[in-house]
């Protein structure tokens, strides 16, 4: 008896090893796909959130209590696209990687799939080896589930929240995965593997502090029409996306006029927020290539010149000697307010571009 | 039965190990965060403007000499030094401007409860974290605990 006893425990702790081994074998594990989904209509939208979660984005609201600030973006994502009645949402929220007993690796990462306001999939991924290329494993995902474009005016949008991208050598954006490198160049790729022959973005979001920078803008010129982003620092690093509702009422919103409002709504909130400097901008990428190459290739001179410290928080362009602000200034649109303490700027307009010093 | 027995408590520690690993990984953005959360706090209950800006300095010095130390003892990558000067820069400007020193005006009495929320949503903003290894955190930790 205690010989079968022993045996039986000793079969028992086997199993539950090798079920703990394959759970770390796959790279995504389903949790939860729409079996018989009602034949949707087609989308007038497709809107795409990135959410980035490994590192730190803790703050504070007023009253003390510590707040995730990725929870909330992903909390707010949820809610759209759950009111996105029209369109096809896809949020991914990538979190920190981590492993069982340091060495099977967990699915960490998070993947909804909502198609007019109703969940189609949701399911939890990792990174394996060769998915360390920015965005790679989430544009392979999205591919598979995509819906088929058929209305003629459809728009595509991507939003990315998370810290600021660095014009360069971007290792260690990431907390647990430091070789995937994040900066602009690696973000207009991994944007362009979205994309489809050669289809191009309405709109690119991105919920950061430091990124309506030229070098950005050149990156993303030949896949997207729109920018919008902060050329400093943008508090809690959230720009509210729920304007996508207007696309429910008119769906012939322009991009332009989607960003706009998505600009407005977050600068009405901030002012009664916040006390930092409030910078957004909305960059026509088509306008702007007349000179974002020689915009660019002037604050490359003069990084080589001035070696400024890429850490510290980015001040207006127009602060530079080399600004042109009358041929700078078209295809912007800038939402400013300044800081109430701090050095106060000698401009009282904003350009809307951001510059290291 | 033994050996099993053994092997069952070995597995155990580990994932005990692991997850106390887990909870106490953190970087120094978010440790500086909690503790100039409880200065905010603090600055707000404060009955006058001279304690209000007491703290705010105590809590500015604590920050300094915490990152003075860290990057004394040599333990920091060349990114890891500038992003915590990038850092300590900053609330050299904050510290300045509160005492009203390098061209700033004083922050006034009136004002005092609004710049230390300021000086709280400047660290908290979203740009270049700085990530650093736990032992320097707990460090960090422990500067600014026992000051």
């Amino acid at each position: 008896m205690h010989f079968f006893r022993q045996h039986l425990i000793k079969k028992l702790f086997y199993l539950a090893i090798t079920v703990f081994i394959l759970a770390g074998c796959s790279s995504t594990s389903q949790v939860y796909n729409r079996e018989n989904p009602s034949e949707p209509s087609a989308s007038v939208y497709t809107a795409i959130y990135y959410i980035h979660a490994d590192n730190d984005y803790l703050y504070h609201l007023s009253d003390g209590s510590a707040v995730r600030a990725n929870e909330q973006a992903l909390n707010s994502a949820l809610e759209v696209a759950e009111n996105a009645l029209s369109g096809e949402v896809f949020i991914f929220h990538q979190k920190s990687q981590k492993k069982r007993l340091w060495i099977f690796p967990r699915n960490q990462n998070e993947y909804y799939h909502f198609k007019n306001g109703i969940l189609q999939h949701y399911k939890k991924y990792r990174y394996s080896s060769g998915d360390d290329i920015l965005f790679s494993k989430e544009a392979e995902i999205f591919k598979a589930d995509r819906s088929e474009i058929t209305q003629p005016d459809h728009q595509t949008y991507f939003f990315y929240f998370g810290h600021e991208i660095p014009r360069d050598q971007g290792g260690h954006y990431n907390r647990s995965i430091s070789q995937m490198e994040v900066d602009s160049e690696t973000f207009g790729s991994g944007v362009k593997s979205f994309l489809t022959g050669d289809q191009i973005l309405d709109l690119v979001v991105i919920s950061t502090c430091n990124n309506a920078t030229p070098s950005l803008a050149k990156q993303l010129l030949p896949y997207d029409n729109y920018l919008l982003a902060s050329a400093q620092n943008l508090h809690l690093s959230y720009i509210d996306t729920d304007a996508l509702n207007l696309l429910e009422t008119n769906k012939s919103t322009s991009a332009y006029d989607l960003a706009h409002a998505m600009s407005s709504q977050t600068f009405d909130r901030l002012s009664k927020e916040v006390f930092t400097a409030i910078t957004l901008s909305i960059i026509d990428l088509k306008k702007v290539q007349n000179y974002i190459n020689e915009l660019d290739e002037n604050i490359s001179i003069y990084i080589d010149d001035n070696n400024p410290d890429p850490f510290p928080d980015n001040i207006d362009c127009q602060e530079l000697s080399f600004f042109d602000a009358e041929a700078y200034s078209n295809g912007i649109t800038a939402f400013y307010r300044p800081a109430k303490f701090g050095r106060p700027s000698r401009f009282k307009t904003h350009s809307g571009w951001g510059c290291k010093k | 039965m033994k050996s099993i027995k053994i092997l069952l408590y070995t597995v155990a520690m580990c994932l005990l190990v692991q997850t106390v690993v887990t909870a106490q990984t953190s970087n120094v953005s978010e440790t500086f965060k909690t503790h100039f959360n409880k200065t905010v706090t603090q600055v707000a209950d404060a009955d006058n403007a001279d304690n209000k800006r007491a703290i705010l300095n105590n809590s500015f010095d604590k920050m300094k000499t915490a990152i003075n130390r860290i990057e004394t003892s040599g333990q920091l990558s060349p990114a890891e030094l500038a992003g915590l000067n990038a850092f300590k820069s900053d609330i050299d400007l904050k510290s300045a401007e509160l005492n009203g020193l390098n061209g700033f005006s004083i922050v006034t009495d009136e004002d005092l409860d609004d710049f230390s929320k300021y000086a709280q949503q400047a660290i908290e903003q979203a740009d270049r974290n700085v990530t650093i290894g736990l032992g320097t955190v707990l460090l960090i930790i422990i500067i600014l605990l026992l000051l």
